[in-house]
């Protein structure tokens, strides 16, 4: 069966698209790939030279780590893949924040050591310098996977349903089923109930138990998936999709590639 | 300090914070204004809602 894509919303950080005619396991597959798999830039060392803001270094260094970074996840090499010893300009590179209270820092104070890599949000506040507090660090920007650290995740939210089917075989209009509904899959016209917009359905079932002729049937289409996605920024929607599909589709590869070294 | 993420979903909401606080404080109702900000899921909004910025109050005792 051909897989089709059906693209209902895009927009820079989202993407909500039907995807049908694979299994469960590879919509899973893409899923996890999504989020575990695709590797970006985060900050992950923090050398402080000063710090006397209200924040301890622990503290600040989470807060930079959690900051979007954008940048070209093929610019830089894994540091467990890079040939060097302890971090070269292959697998790291820096950025850096020298300020003096009163004065407010925000995520575009980082300055960067590579041109290539950017704040994806300008205004996320990092601390509150007051009069007198000062505050001088190195910080080393890493590649790595979602799987390591939250901080290396490029989508914050990636889910997917199966696609419900929502139909009535049985009908006296009585509207219980209008009333029940939390997500509004069904409608008034007229004095008569029909089905609106069944994609909505959670499959809760509240309509079927509802119903007194038992005349509502759900069903769910194995082979048909409703994603949605959010990145934070760091990739668009469209960009990491297309990305993890080409590492899903180069694992299996040189999985085929192990196997038939197997078979002969 | 306002979190930088939200803690359930990981959301960006360190940069909202200062947008929210203002607009609620000129008297528009929270709610709408994390609607116009499009902070959708109940795990961000309660990031906004319940957080209160205490940097102020630490700054005697530093």
């Amino acid at each position: 069966m051909a897989i089709e894509i059906n693209v209902i919303e895009l927009t820079e950080r989202y993407a909500k698209f039907i995807i049908s005619g694979l299994t469960p396991a590879s919509a899973n597959a893409l899923r996890r790939c999504m989020i575990n798999e695709v590797p970006r830039m985060a900050i992950d060392e923090v050398n402080f030279y000063e710090n006397t803001s209200v924040l301890f270094d622990e503290q600040l260094a989470l807060r930079l780590g959690l900051i979007p970074l954008r940048a070209d996840p093929g610019l830089y090499v894994l540091e467990d893949e890079c040939t060097c010893e302890d971090g070269c300009s292959l697998c790291q590179s820096t950025a850096s924040i020298s300020a003096e209270g009163p004065i407010k820092i925000y995520s575009s104070d980082l300055v960067m050591g590579d041109e290539n890599i950017s704040v994806a949000d300008d205004n996320i506040l990092i601390v509150d310098l007051k009069d007198g507090q000062k505050l001088l660090l190195n910080a080393i920007i890493k590649l790595g996977t979602g799987e390591m650290h939250a901080k290396w995740q490029n989508a914050v939210v990636c889910g997917y349903k199966n696609i419900p089917h929502v139909s009535i075989t049985d009908c006296n209009d009585c509207g219980r089923c209008v009333d029940v509904c939390p997500r509004d899959v069904f409608k008034c016209v007229d004095g008569r109930v029909m089905i609106g917009d069944d994609i909505n359905c959670s499959c809760c079932n509240l309509c079927v138990e509802a119903c007194e002729l038992d005349g509502i049937v759900i069903e769910e289409d194995p082979e048909a998936f409703l994603f949605k996605l959010e990145t934070d920024g760091g990739m668009t929607a469209s960009a990491l999709i297309v990305y993890a599909v080409r590492m899903l589709r180069d694992k299996a590869v040189r999985l085929k590639s192990v196997l038939e070294r197997f078979s002969h | 300090m306002i979190p930088v993420r939200c803690f359930t979903c990981g959301k960006v909401i360190g940069g909202l914070w200062e947008e929210y606080k203002e607009r609620r404080d000129a008297g528009e109702d929270p709610g709408e204004v994390l609607d116009d900000l499009g902070v959708e899921r109940y795990c961000c909004r309660r990031m906004l809602l319940t957080h209160l910025e205490i940097v102020d109050k630490f700054v005697p005792y530093q």
